[in-house]
């Protein structure tokens, strides 16, 4: 337990420090631009998680679409519905596109989300969302290869506990590759726009 | 207590019309006026949803949401969020606070009410009672409407499915 809270804050610590790396670069590309996107060498990566199915599901076999991961989890009332209400008008507004955009939502609670409940909560907000669970370690280093942080909160709550959890997109391009990371609520337009760029470079 | 009293009598005299005007939208007390207060439809498989509502305070004593009441859930916990360490974190709170002659905004990413164990699944176009209890005005219900949520501004409005998704109105 002592061990699992020493790496949780080390995943936090480390998060915490490429995010603001990222959002600065970020912002570097405004919405509409035309500038080719940047590469992240130590960023994002290839990884297996458990599916709808409970059948593990590698990211290589989205290789040809646009990935966007958001970690999450299904007990979340505000943030996570909120953003997941976000990235579906981003599809909607990808229109034909969005058939090459595959939006990934990765719980970070593993021990309630099961397959089966990710399987019907997700594809609620847009039918093509997958929802993917797995081991607790599994999805920590998931996490850390993106530079995704949460950690558990024991609250006076009938619920027990809430994650509390980066809030934001990660982009991924067609040959698997980490290309950026947004905040849905703010920056839906310039994801939509590099999402365009992506797809036609 | 009856200068408080007056006052809201005054208060609440002056503001009819636009009581009147906002009275599909919500309900007042002499000194809470709730309004945009709606539910947030959720998969019929989440035994969780959240309300979101504007309180207004026109008395002239500050006022404290202290609990709320439903018979769509079995519990209703009131929420704050704030970010931290770039995370977002979500805290109960015992009570949240509605100045004199000001109002509080619950909205997505801010306070909210969580409810829990639902009793069925919100579907858009149902409609939940939520009974609030406030240290001075008392008891104040209201009926919110479930809908879902659509960002205002983000949707393109050249988009077809425009019309059919966002039916149930914007709000965040």
């Amino acid at each position: 337990m002592y061990v699992q809270k020493i790496l949780i804050l080390f995943i936090l610590l480390v998060s915490t420090v490429f995010s603001n790396v990222q959002e600065i670069s970020a912002a570097g590309n405004s919405a509409g631009s035309q500038k080719p996107l940047r590469f992240y060498e130590n960023r994002g990566g290839d990884f297996e998680l458990t599916g709808p199915d409970g059948k593990e599901l590698s990211s290589e076999s989205f290789r040809g679409k646009v990935i966007l991961i958001y970690f999450g989890y299904t007990y979340c009332p505000d943030v996570c519905p909120m953003s997941l209400s976000h990235l579906k008008v981003g599809m909607l507004n990808l229109k034909e596109q969005a058939k090459d955009v595959q939006v990934l939502f990765i719980s970070i609670d593993p021990e309630r989300d099961t397959p089966e409940k990710l399987k019907e909560y997700v594809p609620y907000f847009y039918p093509t969302f997958i929802g993917l669970t797995g081991s607790v370690n599994d999805i920590a280093e998931v996490a850390r290869q993106y530079g995704a942080g949460y950690f558990k909160q024991y609250v006076e709550s009938v619920e027990g506990y809430f994650m509390a959890h980066t809030d934001a997109v990660f982009l991924v391009d067609q040959q698997g590759r980490y290309r950026g990371r947004y905040k849905t609520k703010w920056d839906m337009d310039k994801l939509v726009a590099d999402i365009q760029w992506l797809l036609s470079n | 207590m009856l200068t408080v009293l007056s006052i809201s009598v005054i208060l609440s005299g002056c503001i009819k019309n636009i009581h009147q005007a906002e009275l599909h939208h919500g309900q007042t007390s002499n000194m809470i006026h709730i309004h945009n207060q709606w539910v947030r439809a959720v998969p019929p498989v989440s035994h969780i949803s959240a309300a979101y509502m504007s309180i207004i305070n026109h008395g002239s004593m500050e006022d404290q949401l202290l609990a709320v009441q439903t018979s769509a859930a079995e519990v209703v916990e009131i929420h704050g969020v704030k970010k931290e360490n770039g995370m977002m974190s979500m805290y109960p709170v015992k009570f949240v606070d509605v100045s004199a002659g000001g109002s509080q905004e619950l909205k997505p990413g801010g306070y909210h009410m969580m409810l829990i164990k639902l009793v069925k699944p919100l579907k858009v176009g149902d409609e939940v009672e939520l009974t609030l209890h406030f240290k001075n005005a008392g008891m104040v219900k209201v009926t919110a409407p479930v809908m879902v949520s659509m960002p205002k501004g983000e949707m393109k409005h050249d988009t077809k499915e425009h019309e059919s998704l966002d039916h149930a109105g914007s709000h965040d």
